[in-house]
């Protein structure tokens, strides 16, 4: 009875402190009272203190691009208040050109961010501490576009592709340096026009977005200018949720509940794809992006699958080691990294 | 009401006449009107085609003067640029002068190679651009947050080395405009690219050139049905719908992206293929593979059930393709004007048509009641009866003369008929009175000797015209009965006046002379004589003594008599010599055979009218039956003449049937009783 009561009081107490700092917000963002600005923040932050330990817990989740159905499980977390459930206050605060989502990790304005497992190791090597706290993209959507026939990976020796200016593109450079390929990397903003224009051969792109992209630039592409990394023998897990090894020890509570109220939006967008997109058009309108929904459609039903373990065929949301393991080999041998990760460094501060 | 009723205004020569008449009309009428229907849209539809293609190539021709400009500029920029490569800040002023001076560009700068300059680090870009009131500004374009060596109008034409128009883009931060950019590298003496330029045109005019172009034309399509251009432009501004009602014409760029379209929201934002690919029709994809395949062509495709004529070609210079669509509805907004017009003056003139036609056919047909009208007073015996007057000159008059002709013939054809008629009448009188004495001539009553009763006779005689050719007679004298049967050749009066002189010499001969062949001699001599009609008589004379049963008889060509044998149940014919018919040759030598005649014996003679009678399939009654007929007589306990002749005679009728009589029958049977 005693613990209900306390309960009830946390409750009020987050309820009132949550309005009061909108309202704060409200001020500030209207300019308006600047001689109870002060004031005001000092409430806040004195409400923000006492209510540590029952109200909710704001924390900034980052994703690696704008608003789009690739992150669908984080916003579905939001909109259907699981993260509110799960006594989070998750504000989802996307990158900018200048303010990227490493960035922001880096310089704690978000804790949780999504990250390729590629670029993540590479960051681990060169020494940021980063934790792996939740794997969801167990599959790689990481391809090649190619003008002519591909038969494989070595077919692009002698070629100038298109490849993103960070991030995933380490793989294919790695496989590139391994198979000892004269590749001419042509990193780019965007990819459509670059290779429309026929000024590079191929391109790298993810089947979930760039692929698309291009059959929606009238681009008809057969079976063979499709190699997909997966189907040869590269099949990386990719997006994965992490957060700095400092704030991993210190807010062990909040990443666990964060994680496993995302599993949740994951697996409610696996059951209801159709009212996920209309949160993602939401999200997307919200943000200003353009939204599209056949594109969202195609990107969702593609992320899906990505979700899926290839071999269990089931949704793990954990880092698998075998996959781990040969994305290490890939980044060493093809000198992106100066030694091998340990699974243990990658998932565990 | 019935429904042999609602074909009553049909049953009228005019009314049938006027219905066949409109028939006719309105097939005429409705192939006219879909041959001129036809051949007024497809000259709409190439006029129309034409249309859209001048348009564009009007839209082409002004897009293209436009660049050629920004090309030249630049062009002529480049020595400049060269010039001042040893002192990097002099190019902010080779941009500002090159914008000072043509008005298109609004911005433009000189993106040099990364570290080209040390001392300007990575990116060094001078830039000019305009702000809104035209004020040119300079600033360094490259920055952290704008690193142009990844941007498309710097990236590909140094991939491509040549000159690059690039896709249209939205300005964020600069010009906050659509616009896209000319590149130009620029080479170093050793051919390497060590910069490009580049002018930026805005291309915000370009969707007010296409839409002021198309609400021209769909003012002009629908007749005025847009009201001004303010509401023409309104149209523009509403949503989808306007699209299926209404030309449009829109721009997509090298990878489909709209660069210009009625729906705003759609330029830079989607491509062609979003919508192409969500239709699910594959003509629609192929329109924009041709398109920025940079083909030129025309198709028609229905989209939501809305027919669309679609014009596209490319624009030179850009590799981006303009395409005008216009729904065929449109197309042929003014053929169903001109259709519908026709169509209203066909059904007016129809009209009319129907109602004149039914005036005269039925003023013209009016005539023909009048002569039926005529024609059933003549049936009813009025053969005066007055005939419509006619006054015109042509069949009408012909049939009004054929019928008074044909009135004064039936009454002279009448009165002919009428004294026909009367001599007629008198010949069957006269001819009743022949056939009455011709029949007083032979036995009718029935038993002759009532008083004898050792001999039974019973005759018949019926002729085939009023008056007949057979003959029959008998009578007894010294216990002696005289018979004879005959049949004169030929019918009719003829005959019948023969017969009746082989009667009278039969009865004047019999009385003196005993011996058949006797009589017969001499009836033949009497006949024969002066016989210039050449006509005879077969003829079976015969007498029967009633105490000695010696029949003694003679035949002249006549068929033997049949003999029924009551007792032995037997029929015969009794045999005869086949002498020459009584009157053929004088001086003939008649042959008399005798043979007895018991009282258990029938004697039955006959002329050929009984075996030759024919039924309707013109068979012959024939012998055979006449023996069917004797021996089914004799089953009976007792045979009289008179049943024997009864008997026979319902065989013949029956035989006969309705078939006409062809010949005389006779028929006489002698039987002698026991006392």
């Amino acid at each position: 009875m005693e613990r209900w009561k306390a309960t009830g009081i946390c409750s009020l107490f987050s309820i009132l402190m949550l309005i009061l700092r909108n309202y704060c917000i409200t001020l500030q963002t209207n300019y308006q009272m600047r001689m109870g600005k002060r004031y005001l923040t000092i409430i806040l932050l004195m409400s923000m203190a006492l209510g540590t330990v029952w109200a909710q817990k704001q924390v900034v989740y980052t994703p690696t691009w704008t608003a789009q159905a690739q992150f669908a499980g984080f916003y579905v977390a939001d909109a259907m208040g699981f993260y509110k459930d799960a006594g989070l206050d998750v504000v989802i605060k996307h990158p900018t050109v200048s303010s990227s989502g490493i960035n922001r990790l880096k310089k704690g304005e978000s804790q949780f961010v999504t990250l390729q497992l590629v670029p993540a190791m590479e960051m681990i090597d060169d020494g940021d501490q980063l934790v792996n706290v939740m794997q969801y993209f167990q599959q790689s959507g990481l391809m090649v576009v190619s003008h002519e026939p591909l038969k494989s990976f070595e077919s692009l020796n002698g070629k100038r592709v298109g490849r993103f200016r960070v991030g995933i593109s380490l793989l294919p450079i790695a496989l590139g340096r391994k198979l000892n390929l004269d590749i001419e990397w042509i990193p780019f903003a965007s990819h459509t026009n670059l290779y429309v224009s026929g000024a590079i051969d191929a391109t790298l792109a993810m089947n979930y977005n760039e692929l698309y992209q291009l059959k929606m630039a009238g681009q008809r592409l057969k079976k063979d200018q499709l190699l997909y990394m997966r189907d040869v023998g590269y099949n990386v897990p990719e997006d994965g949720l992490y957060v700095t090894k400092d704030y991993y020890k210190t807010h062990r509570t909040e990443v666990d509940q964060f994680v496993k109220a995302t599993i949740k939006g994951w697996e409610w967008v696996a059951a209801h794809p159709k009212e996920t997109l209309d949160i993602v058009m939401l999200f997307m309108r919200q943000t200003g992006i353009h939204s599209n929904l056949s594109a969202q459609q195609w990107m969702l039903d593609e992320c899906l699958k990505l979700l899926v373990h290839p071999k269990t065929g089931k949704r793990s949301y954990q880092l698998d080691p075998e996959g781990f393991d040969l994305t290490n080999q890939i980044l060493c041998e093809g000198g992106v990294l100066k030694k091998p990760i340990t699974y243990k460094q990658m998932t565990q501060p | 009401m019935k429904l042999p009723d609602l074909f009553i205004p049909f049953r009228t020569l005019y009314a049938r006449l006027t219905l066949w008449v409109m028939l006719t009309v309105i097939v005429v009428f409705t192939i006219i009107t879909l041959i001129v229907t036809y051949l007024s849209s497809t000259a709409v539809l190439e006029g129309s085609t034409e249309n859209a293609q001048s348009r564009m190539e009007i839209a082409n021709q002004h897009i293209n003067s436009v660049l050629v400009a920004v090309e030249v500029a630049v062009e002529n920029s480049v020595p400049e640029v060269e010039s001042k490569l040893d002192n990097p800040d002099d190019m902010y002023r080779v941009v500002t002068r090159l914008l000072e001076l043509n008005p298109n560009i609004i911005g433009s700068t000189v993106a040099f190679e990364p570290y080209y300059y040390p001392s300007k680090g990575e990116q060094f870009s001078p830039y000019a651009y305009r702000d809104i009131d035209s004020t040119v500004h300079v600033k360094q374009l490259g920055t952290a947050d704008y690193e142009y060596h990844y941007m498309d109008w710097y990236l590909i034409p140094k991939l491509l080395k040549k000159n690059y128009w690039s896709e249209p883009y939205f300005d964020h931060g600069g010009g906050e405009q659509m616009m896209t950019t000319y590149s130009r590298p620029l080479y170093d003496a050793n051919g390497r690219i060590y910069a490009v330029m580049t002018a930026d045109v805005s291309l915000e005019w370009l969707t007010d050139l296409l839409r002021n172009s198309d609400i021209d034309f769909n003012m002009k399509a629908l007749d005025g049905a847009i009201r001004g251009d303010a509401a023409a432009e309104a149209e523009t501004e509403v949503d989808s719908a306007f699209l299926y009602n209404h030309a449009y014409t829109y721009i997509i760029g090298k990878g489909g992206t709209y660069i210009a379209h009625p729906l705003h929201e759609r330029i830079l934002n989607d491509t062609y293929f979003t919508y192409s690919m969500e239709s699910g029709d594959s003509l629609n994809n192929l329109i924009g593979y041709e398109m920025i395949d940079g083909k030129s062509g025309m198709r028609a495709i229905v989209r939501d059930g809305t027919k669309f004529v679609i014009n596209y070609a490319p624009i030179e210079r850009t590799g981006w393709s303009m395409a005008t669509v216009i729904p065929y509805k449109l197309i042929i907004f003014r053929s169903i004007l001109f259709g519908g017009f026709i169509i209203f003056v066909m059904l007016l003139g129809l009209v009319v048509l129907f109602f004149v036609c039914r005036r005269v056919l039925k003023r013209v047909t009016k005539p023909l009641t009048l002569f039926a009208q005529s024609a059933d007073s003549i049936a009813q015996g009025n053969l005066n009866a007055s005939l419509p007057q006619i006054k015109t000159r042509d069949e009408m008059k012909r049939l009004h003369d054929s019928f008074a002709l044909m009135q004064t013939s039936l009454t002279e054809q009448m009165e002919e008929l009428k004294r026909v008629n009367e001599q007629k009448g008198r010949i069957e009188g006269e001819l009743k009175v022949a056939s009455d004495i011709q029949m007083s001539m032979l036995p009718k009553i029935f038993p002759p000797y009532p008083d004898r009763n050792d001999i039974d006779v019973y005759g018949c005689l019926t002729p085939a015209k009023a008056v007949g050719g057979d003959l029959y007679d008998f009578y007894i004298r010294n216990d002696q009965l005289f018979f004879c049967i005959g049949d004169v050749s030929g019918k009719g009066v003829p005959a019948s006046l023969v017969m009746a002189v082989s009667r009278s010499l039969f009865r004047i001969v019999s009385t003196h002379v005993n011996k058949p062949d006797r009589i017969m001699s001499q009836m033949n001599e009497a006949l024969a004589d002066q016989n210039d009609s050449s006509m005879f008589v077969t003829l079976f004379v015969g007498s029967y003594n009633l105490k000695t049963e010696l029949l003694e008889y003679c035949n002249g060509g006549h068929d033997a008599p049949l003999l029924v044998n009551v007792k032995e149940k037997r029929a015969e014919l009794l045999p005869c010599v086949s002498n020459l018919p009584v009157g053929v040759m004088p001086g003939w030598e008649f042959e008399m055979q005798e043979a007895m005649i018991s009282s258990d014996t029938l004697i039955f003679m006959y002329t050929d009218g009984l075996p030759e009678a024919e039924n309707v399939d013109q068979e012959q009654f024939t012998e055979s039956r006449m023996f069917e007929v004797a021996d089914q007589l004799l089953e009976e306990k007792e045979v009289k003449p008179e049943l024997l002749i009864e008997r026979m005679s319902d065989a013949v009728r029956h035989f006969v049937g309705d078939a006409e009589q062809s010949d005389d029958l006779t028929m006489l049977a002698i039987k002698r009783r026991l006392c």
